[in-house]
């Protein structure tokens, strides 16, 4: 098991690579100059000189490459060109919002997703199956900033119950969380209805029910155990995704989190802030899948014993992780 | 204290006469320099009315924490680093310039208690003997010295100090510095006024380093930063240390709404005192809001459209002129901005120094083809360059079309400055400008600063450095008439619409003055009773 | 050479009737087919918005802005008085054009990857597998953020900043799909008779694996519209005046408590295209594969 956590997180160093060469070149063969966004059209040549001596962006890409992996390699991350702050200082001090943000998302995904699903699963083809199942369709097909934006109307506006912006109080925690977790229980409802139908169908199931247990026990004692854990993952793949994904209602509810950091530095073009963000994102979905895909493991024996020999197995296992989707 | 007031009427120069508006209210450059030894010039101005609130407050309490929506986050506390407004709303606040600027011109003493100048490159400051930082760090020549150098050797405050000489401006003794100067420019003290140019310590600085200063930073204001959470909010705690009448409110904390909509909002369920940046059309549902209004008033902001002065295309007076008369620009402006802001009728904001109305350019698109057609010029099609945001979008829709209408195609390019900018400079542009000063305002027209008008006019040029150099109010006068005129015939800018600066606030807000630049409000004077 | 042909026919003639098969139970369920109807409407005006809607969605009625429904305006006029109809009408065509592009050129490209990779596996496989993974690491907003702001909006570069964002997707459904069918038994009668490997791929593999990637096809298709309306949204999306349902979102944000409409026609267009599109894309799978169906 630890070798595979080795072998896992080894892995990991290519593509954290590649992440920092692909943020890093775009920011850099890109057009514009980070002296003209940060210093705006009011400055002069000199000015601008000035600038690029401070930030050394006369040397060439390789070598601004190289020393940039070798500081990151050291927890330094650069020096975000606006504020003057340490770029690793700024995105830890909105790594928890966005971690919260995606945390309480993830739980109206859980209540909502599951309780709906199993409802679904155990009324196959019922009214009430057919609705629920329209309903998470139109879940994942609204674009999350209008749902926001209507959420805001409603609650901020016309009820005037919670705040519209800020990430303070448990009250302004609600509409946004609420927003990113309708998006994601509509993946989480279906996986769970298709798991919960399976599980019903195998045969220890069918034994449970012959020996005169009710159905909800049935239902919550025998085929929910099974069944959940499918979903769990996917609940963790959702989360992982979240850590990157919600920038956009960041924006629109005005959360201080990495997202929106990130995007004002986009904006900007500033790019040690934005090679940062990115990379910690990725680090971060990186190591939440890794930890689902060890507790999966360590759940269902049958898996670990795939990771014995681990090559074929493994690059299969993440493919039909993404087909899940 | 005679020469102090000199020199202000020197800046005043054209203003004169708003100056005197300004005494009927009891504030001028005179009860400023005679209060300055002893009292501050911003409490001197309000010690009545201070006084007897302040008094009456304790009575009544006041609200403990003054909860304000800004729209933008400080990138830094740096005191060198205050371009921009966001900076400055919270700078101004913690830190003190050697003066204070008041928009109609007149200058007032801050940490300076009065100055002279020696000659036409050469002004002593006195200094305060009775400040020390929040800290408890004293403040003497030093720090001012050592500030000042740091802003002239800061890569975005180049141009703004070029005329600063560090070499020579020296301390006299702990209180009394004298500031040198290259070449003579007049703008030197609405530099000083802060800014860029805010006093910080430098002991402390050198203690704890600039990065480190820059995130707890240490100042002589009415004010002391305690928590900065980043992304989201700054608190403010009053300075028990500071030298002038302690602020009225304990604690301000400032909240970072970057969304207009979302800052009314606050106000609607209470969570803010105050918003900045509410747009024009939404003042009327602030003041809807129980227990809000709305103040506005004028600003500093306006919108121009920008023809490259070094294109072809634009070579042609003619061409330049039909462009213009092409565009209701009455039309333009009321619908760009729903109806809440002013068509301009000069070539500057007409709160600024000098300001001539030159009046609304005609619309009258006959005559726009007309002049198309003398000038041989057919199927004119050009970029037009706009920034990111959806006023810009709407302005440039409008005028597409109106342009349409004559025959000349444009193609709208929406994107951040610099993305554009390396592709080139712009054929033309949209644009909007805050400066409230005459030559940081004029500077779009020097050669200098290039990308915006691509100036290359070598008889505006030698107006514009003129201008700086001149202290004297009527030939000063006279040189701001000649470039307006010259500015609105030449037509390589149309400056359209001018909006207000509009704050939305709690009722019972009390000490609470308008300001055109919301970064010149002194919040210390703001407070609630409860 | 003659026994080939004859065998393709065959392949030909059991395709025919598996396409007859899909198609029954597609039209058996009738969410897929409502999502279908919706696609083909929208197509419809997509192709069509000069001869459903107005010629010219530039026309400009400054006194007449934020007009509510009427019989002259439906939809009533945006914030220069432009009918709204006829701007949500010509943003289907951007929105719909913009997606396909996208996805076709993802497909194009990570169809060709996750072919290579799952066909020769080995170091190749490897290689092309962490380009993937670096792909994948990055959120596709902030990818399609990233490159907007660094190239500037245009159209072609919107496109290509939504299909980068899904190259990864595509390669990897498509790698484990082709690993599935690269060792059958007709792959293998293929290789002994010394087809060289880009026709095995080509004719054998890739039909055979294909099932997976056009469902991957309408889901991206979905995603995509909903990346382009974001996109435009923060201001980095199609640019102006073209007509797009993103930027009449943002336009109107400012003013959505007045005159709410002007948010919710565009959201409900964008949110009726996306819905369709994953009904169909659900229905095509259920089809495709009727072990996945539950």
């Amino acid at each position: 098991m630890i070798k595979y956590i080795g072998k896992r997180i080894l892995m990991l160093v290519p593509v954290l690579l590649g992440v920092v060469l692909l943020v890093f070149s775009m920011m850099y063969f890109s057009p514009g100059n980070a002296e003209d966004y940060i210093l705006g059209d009011m400055a002069t040549e000199e000015d601008k000189e000035a600038f690029r001596e401070e930030h050394g962006l006369n040397e060439p890409f390789v070598i601004q490459y190289i020393n940039y992996v070798k500081d990151a390699l050291r927890g330094d991350l650069g020096i975000s060109y606006t504020t003057k702050q340490p770029v690793a200082e700024e995105i830890f001090k909105r790594f928890p919002t966005t971690f919260k943000l995606a945390l309480l998302s993830t739980l109206w995904s859980i209540v909502i997703g599951i309780t709906i699903g199993i409802i679904s699963a155990v009324r196959q083809y019922s009214i009430l199956d057919n609705v629920t199942r329209l309903i998470a369709m139109l879940g994942v097909s609204i674009p999350t900033f209008w749902e926001g934006l209507m959420l805001i109307i409603l609650f901020s506006v016309q009820l005037a119950l919670l705040p519209a912006s800020g990430f303070t109080t448990w009250k302004h925690w609600i509409l946004p969380s609420f927003t990113i977790g309708t998006h994601s229980a509509a993946t989480v409802m279906r996986m769970m209805r298709s798991s919960m139908l399976e599980a019903i169908r195998q045969d220890y199931i069918t034994t449970a029910k012959s020996k005169g247990q009710t159905n909800f026990v049935v239902v919550t004692k025998h085929a929910l155990r099974n069944a959940i854990i499918p979903v769990m993952t996917l609940v963790g793949v959702n989360f992982g995704k979240l850590l990157g994904g919600s920038a956009i209602t960041e924006i629109v509810f005005s959360i201080p989190g990495l997202g929106n950091l990130i995007i004002d530095g986009i904006k900007v073009k500033n790019a040690p802030l934005v090679q940062g963000g990115i990379l910690v994102i990725a680090l971060a979905m990186a190591l939440c899948n890794l930890l689902i895909d060890v507790l999966y493991a360590y759940v269902d024996p049958r898996i670990r014993s795939q990771y014995v020999k681990p090559k074929v197995k493994l690059a299969q296992k993440s493919a039909t992780t993404e087909e899940e989707k | 204290m005679k020469k102090t007031r000199i020199v202000s009427l020197f800046l005043a120069s054209a203003m004169v006469i708003s100056t005197l508006a300004g005494c009927g209210g009891g504030s001028s450059p005179t009860t400023a320099a005679t209060t300055a030894a002893g009292e501050t010039a911003a409490a001197g101005e309000t010690t009545a009315a201070g006084n007897s609130a302040g008094t009456s407050t304790e009575a009544k309490s006041v609200k403990d924490t003054l909860t304000l929506a800004a729209q933008t986050e400080p990138d830094t506390m740096d005191p060198c680093r205050g371009n921009g407004v966001s900076n400055n709303i919270v700078m101004n606040q913690i830190y003190d310039g050697l003066v204070r600027y008041n928009e109609d011109g007149t200058v007032e003493p801050r940490l300076a208690t009065e100055w002279e100048q020696i000659d036409d490159t050469h002004i002593r400051f006195k200094l305060r003997d009775d400040v020390v930082f929040s800290n408890g760090s004293p403040f003497t020549a030093e720090d001012v010295l050592y500030s000042l150098a740091r802003t002239k050797n800061d890569s975005t405050a180049i141009s703004t100090m070029s005329w600063y000489d560090p070499e020579t401006s020296y301390a006299e003794d702990d209180y009394t510095v004298v500031i040198s100067m290259y070449q003579p420019y007049a703008p030197a003290l609405y530099v000083l006024a802060g800014g860029r140019t805010w006093i910080g310590d430098k002991e402390t600085m050198e203690e704890m380093g600039e990065e480190n200063y820059a995130r707890n930073p240490v100042g002589t204001g009415a004010y002391a930063l305690s928590e900065w959470v980043s992304g989201s909010s700054m608190l403010l705690t009053r300075n028990e240390k500071y030298w002038g009448e302690p602020a009225k409110t304990p604690n301000v904390r400032i909240n970072f709404i970057a969304e207009e909509a979302n800052r009314i909002i606050a106000l609607e369920t209470g969570e803010a005192d105050l918003a900045y940046y509410i747009d024009g059309a939404d003042a009327a549902r602030v003041d809807e809001i129980d227990g809000y209004h709305a103040e506005r008033g004028p600003s500093f902001s306006y919108y121009l459209i920008c023809l490259a002065m070094d294109n072809e295309k634009f070579a042609d007076k003619r061409v330049r002129h039909a462009l213009a008369y092409a565009i209701d620009f009455k039309n333009l402006t009321d619908a760009s901005f729903d109806g809440e802001a002013t068509t301009l009728d000069g070539v500057y904001p007409n709160i600024a120094e000098g300001f001539k109305s030159e009046g609304i350019w005609e619309y009258n698109p006959e005559k726009a083809k007309e002049l198309l057609a003398e000038a041989g010029v057919s199927n004119l099609s050009f970029e037009l360059h706009i920034l990111p945001g959806t006023v810009y979008q709407r302005m440039a829709e409008i005028i597409q079309s109106y342009w349409a209408a004559i025959g000349v195609t444009v193609n709208i390019e929406q994107s951040a400055l610099a993305t554009r900018e390396a592709q080139g400079p712009w054929e033309a542009s949209i644009r909007v400008a805050t400066a409230d000063e005459i030559s940081n305002i004029l500077i779009i027209y020097e050669k200098a600063f290039g990308s915006r008008l691509a100036p290359n006019d070598e008889h505006l040029e030698e107006m514009l450095q003129q201008l700086k150099q001149l202290y004297n109010t009527d030939e000063r006068a006279a040189l701001l008439e000649e470039i307006q005129d010259y500015l609105y015939d030449l037509k390589f800018s149309m400056p359209f619409a001018e909006t207000d600066s509009v704050f939305g606030m709690r009722d019972t807000l009390q000490g609470f003055e308008f300001n055109a630049q919301y970064n010149r409000s002194n919040i210390a004077e703001w407070y609630i009773e409860e | 050479m003659g026994k080939d042909k004859k065998e393709t026919s065959a392949i030909r003639g059991k395709k025919k009737s598996q396409f007859r098969n899909i198609m029954r139970r597609f039209m058996k369920n009738q969410t897929a087919v409502f999502g279908l109807v919706v696609i083909v409407v929208l197509l419809i005006f997509a192709l069509f918005p000069a001869q459903l809607s107005n010629p010219d969605y530039t026309i400009q009625d400054l006194a007449n802005r934020y007009a509510g429904p009427s019989a002259q305006h439906f939809l009533g006029t945006d914030e220069l008085g432009r009918d709204m109809y006829t701007r949500i009408v010509w943003g289907c065509r951007t929105s719909l054009a913009i997606g396909l592009a996208s996805v076709g050129i993802a497909c194009a490209i990570g169809v060709t990857l996750g072919t290579l990779a799952g066909y020769f596996g080995g170091i190749l496989d490897n290689v092309l597998m962490r380009i993937v993974d670096v792909l994948m690491a990055v959120p596709n907003l902030l990818l399609g953020i990233s490159i907007v702001a660094a190239l500037g909006n245009s159209i072609s570069v919107l496109i290509f900043a939504i299909a980068l964002g899904n190259i990864a997707a595509f390669a990897r459904v498509t790698r484990s799909s082709v690993i599935t069918v690269r060792d059958t038994e007709y792959v293998e009668a293929a290789r002994a008779t010394g087809a060289s490997d880009g026709r095995i791929m080509w004719k054998y593999v890739l039909p055979n694996a294909l099932a997976p990637i056009i469902v991957q096809v309408t889901t991206s298709l979905a995603g995509n519209i909903l990346n382009i309306s974001g996109l435009s949204f923060v201001g980095l999306g199609v640019p102006a005046p073209t007509p797009e349902w993103g930027s009449m979102l943002s336009n109107a944000r400012s003013i959505m408590r007045d005159y709410p409409l002007q948010i919710v026609f565009p959201g409900i267009a964008i949110m009726l295209t996306v819905f369709a599109f994953n009904l169909f894309g659900d229905g095509l799978r259920d089809a495709l594969d009727p072990r996945l169906k539950n």
